[in-house]
């Protein structure tokens, strides 16, 4: 155990990863572009560990992302998510699901110079990388466009032509809580480039 | 309008005509017929003789720059009357300045912010004694100057200039009035040239209100409105202007005066009639341009201006040609539902106007007196574009042996009465706790908003606590530390979770790879992840004050290390906003149903069957219905309720 993460470590990892999750998740989201990327599913080494992702959308369990995905378009175009609150706490400092092994601490055996704790898993494992996160956000999910203010090309007043009631989007609240584990693929020497270092393996929504 | 030119020349485009000389040609022609002013449109300046006008707003200068400069331009013939009449209508229009300018927001040149400069060196030069006083060689000059000292390529345009003793003020955009300050020391027809800010604006030299021939003038309009004005049907009609006798007696057809300033005050005058947009939107419905000789509809421009909202309009019998004559129209006028264009040549040259004027106006029913929508396709064209969020089920709830409905119950309940005791049994050295307050959270509008005071000093909300130490310290790590700061929390009061269910909202599913406590499965151990959705009251400690605030909690739960209670919790995330009611689920029992019909029934009088409608309406949320009821009333039938 003397090689994990400072509670410090693995609170800054929580809080990063967290953030970079949450920003480009829901911008992603709001532009309706695809989310595959940001789940367990995404990764060979996940899956084959029998790690996928449990998705929980107002109560109902989507089987997929690509399923939530659909779910996601029948709510039809203008839908928008603003995030107001999230926080993020480190769940398990050294999550071990699916690690492949040449990631395994066991790896740096066999490499020169380091031996057992000394080599560049046992860095990996002490600078965070295999903190598993739960994060819990707090947001508005706006159903409709921004305002009902007439084409902004033609010259009609700030009174605007359409009466407020009918036609303004309804907003509600919503709260999703997330649990994110290391992406293997991410992690290592020989990593492809542009992934993303923590997915998704747990996904609670629920709009109120 | 009646003698209307032909389109091109009638219709110039206000935009396009600054920095040509041709535009500025009104000024050497007016010369001769007295010490009459033109600005930089060929539109006759305000006023002359009196000291005032007041022009230091840009919004106001912009105003007078009407689509009708080639008209003023043959007015050396008979310069006065026309000249009267078109500062009288020119104040009518700029009588109102906030109205007007606010109506014009949309068009680029209005808000653009526009910049006063003060050029002296003209009276000195040799350029003086032109005809004309030489303003206009010198703006030539200086926008020229402009764009070849600063080596650009658009053109650089003096909006407006105005000459006031040794000084010539301009205006121009921003952007160009910086190039043009670096003309400043050039020498002009012999003589230097100083430019420099006028941040004063051009000098003011009419700040009295409207003389008594403007006031005669707007009554005489506003007679003209309310013998045109059906209360009625709210219908303003304002059809075959040219053959109204007392618009004619007032000379507005005479040659040189403009029907379309004319036009112009007469929605100004309106404009002026009606307080709030509601007032007009209620006052006038529909409004009649029939017969009018209109062949495009930027000479009756304002009309969409001053009446945005209007809901029938009849342009019949005038001499619209193509859909271009009509396309500036367009993207205005979203509630048109009647447009009758019967007898215009359109209808030869184009007949299949119709199919593209339906596209343009969303709520379009009768176009020319053929049906084109029903209203029932509008209505649902409107509910297609809308989104439909993702249905709301019941709880999710995947327990483990009942492990989390037993660790929820007992932790709502002690929560409230024995915090202390309540960590020490679920929190080891490892559980973590925060909370996170979100004040921008959605509520009911009768609901006051709680003050956070009692919960922001621990909030690790990340999109407020930017820093990692501040969030390093608002995560309590360890029993003590979260035992430390529960004790300062608030005392809450929680519903009961087992007779007050409805009040809640429990999701919760299996997890696996969490950290072993007994150190032994590197590969971890499995654990459930719960989240809750609800509500409490509490009391500040300090001043006593309640209030309800709605909650989610998310908690990780795992197995505990050996000799110690069988269940942690790993993480514990607390969210705390305003209070908002839980939607109801969608699984609502046929009795729970038949209680709510009748339970609104009672408090309507509605018929079970209307009752039945707005539940269903409102998803069997029963104050959402009963809301809804409250905000509709008015457009229920009569035969929605239960006679007595």
């Amino acid at each position: 155990m003397a090689n994990l993460p400072s509670l410090e470590t693995q609170a800054r990892v929580a809080s990063d990863a967290a953030q970079n999750f949450v920003e480009h998740y829901y911008q992603s989201l709001n532009k309706r572009q695809p989310l595959a990327q940001y789940y367990a599913s995404i990764s060979p080494h996940l899956t084959s560990a029998s790690v996928k992702p449990d998705i929980s959308i107002n109560g109902r369990v989507v089987e997929s992302v690509s399923a939530y995905e659909e779910l996601l378009n029948g709510q039809g175009a203008n839908v928008h998510y603003d995030i107001a609150s999230f926080d993020a706490h480190p769940v398990n400092p050294n999550y071990g699901l699916g690690c492949p092994e040449n990631l395994l601490p066991a790896a740096d055996e066999n490499e020169g110079g380091g031996g057992l704790g000394r080599g560049k898993v046992a860095k990996s494992i002490k600078d965070g990388d295999r903190v598993s996160i739960a994060i819990q956000v707090s947001g508005t999910v706006r159903y409709g466009k921004p305002s009902d203010a007439p084409d902004n090309d033609t010259g009609t007043a700030e009174a605007g032509t359409t009466t407020a009631a009918e036609g303004a989007p309804i907003e509600t609240g919503f709260n999703e809580s997330w649990l994110l584990v290391p992406h293997w693929e991410a992690l290592g020497r020989n990593a492809a480039r542009g992934l993303r270092k923590w997915v998704v393996v747990s996904q609670n929504f629920r709009a109120f | 309008m009646a003698p209307m030119g032909p389109k091109k020349g009638s219709a110039r485009n206000t935009q396009s005509n600054t920095g040509k000389t041709s535009s500025r040609g009104g000024i050497s022609k007016r010369r001769g017929a007295g010490p009459l002013r033109v600005d930089r449109d060929g539109d006759l300046n305000m006023d002359v003789s009196t000291t005032s006008a007041s022009r230091s707003d840009s919004k106001r200068l912009k105003n007078n720059s009407t689509p009708s400069g080639t008209v003023t331009r043959t007015s050396s013939r008979n310069p006065r009357p026309t000249a009267k009449a078109q500062q009288i209508i020119q104040r009518v229009i700029n009588g109102d300045t906030s109205q007007i300018s606010s109506r014009r927001v949309g068009r680029r040149a209005d808000t653009e912010p526009l910049v006063a400069l003060k050029v002296e060196g003209l009276k000195a030069s040799k350029a003086a004694s032109n005809q004309g006083g030489g303003v206009k060689e010198l703006l030539t000059f200086i926008e020229r100057k402009a764009k070849s000292t600063g080596q650009i390529t658009r053109p650089i345009k003096i909006r407006k200039s105005q000459r006031s003793g040794d000084f010539v003020y301009i205006t121009a955009s921003k952007e160009d009035a910086q190039e043009i300050l670096k003309v400043n020391g050039f020498t002009f027809a012999g003589a230097s040239l100083h430019i420099i800010e006028a941040p004063e604006g051009f000098p003011n030299r009419d700040s009295t209100p409207l003389s008594s021939t403007a006031l005669e003038i707007k009554e005489q309009l506003r007679s003209v409105l309310s013998t045109r004005y059906d209360v009625n049907t709210k219908l303003l009609n304002l059809s075959s202007l040219g053959e109204d006798p007392q618009l004619n007696q007032m000379g507005f057809f005479r040659g040189e005066s403009s029907p379309e300033k004319m036009f112009r005050a007469l929605m100004a005058v309106c404009d002026g009639l009606f307080k709030t947009p509601q007032a007009k939107r209620d006052a006038i419905v529909s409004i009649s341009l029939a017969g009018n000789n209109v062949n495009d509809v930027l000479q009756v421009m304002s009309l969409t201006e001053t009446f945005p909202d209007v809901v029938n309009l009849d342009l019949s019998r005038n001499q619209f040609g193509d859909l271009k004559a009509l396309q500036k129209w367009r993207h205005r006028l979203r509630n048109l539902q009647t447009l009758l264009l019967n007898e215009n040549p359109i209808e030869v040259a184009n007949p299949n106007y119709k199919a593209e004027m339906v596209t343009w106006f969303p709520k379009l029913l009768n176009l020319s007196g053929t049906q084109v929508r029903t209203p029932e396709q509008i209505a649902a064209a409107e509910a297609a574009a809308r989104p439909t969020p993702i249905p709301q089920s019941g709880p999710d709830f995947r327990d483990i042996n009942r492990i989390g409905e037993g660790f929820i119950t007992e932790f709502l309940a002690l929560y409230d009465t024995d915090r202390h005791n309540l960590a020490a049994k679920y929190y080891d050295e490892h559980s973590t706790f925060s909370i996170a307050v979100n004040t921008h959270s959605p509520h009911a509008p009768d609901v006051p908003v709680p003050t956070w005071g009692a919960y922001i000093r621990f909030s690790r909300n990340h999109m407020k606590i930017n820093h990692s130490s501040p969030r390093q310290q608002r995560l309590l790590t360890g029993l003590n530390q979260i035992q430390h700061v529960w004790r300062q929390l608030p005392p809450t009061q929680h519903p009961n979770l087992t007779t007050q269910l409805d009040k809640y909202l429990v999701d919760c599913h299996p997890i696996h790879g969490l950290a072993d406590p007994a150190g032994r499965n590197p590969l971890g151990v499995d654990g459930m992840i719960i989240t809750i959705h609800g509500e409490f009251d509490d009391q500040e400690p300090g001043t006593a004050k309640t209030a309800k605030r709605s909650f989610s909690r998310t908690f990780v739960l795992g197995p505990g290390a050996p000799d110690r209670n069988p269940i942690r919790v790993v993480s514990d995330l607390l969210s705390v906003k305003a209070f908002k009611h839980l939607p109801t689920q969608t699984t609502i029992n046929d009795q729970q149903k038949q209680q709510m019909l009748s339970e609104l029934s009672r408090l309507t009088g509605m018929t079970p069957e209307f009752s039945r409608l707005c539940l269903e309406g409102a998803n069997w949320h029963f104050n959402q219905a009963l809301a809804s009821f409250h905000e509709k009333k008015a457009q229920i039938p009569p035969e929605a309720f239960t006679t007595v």
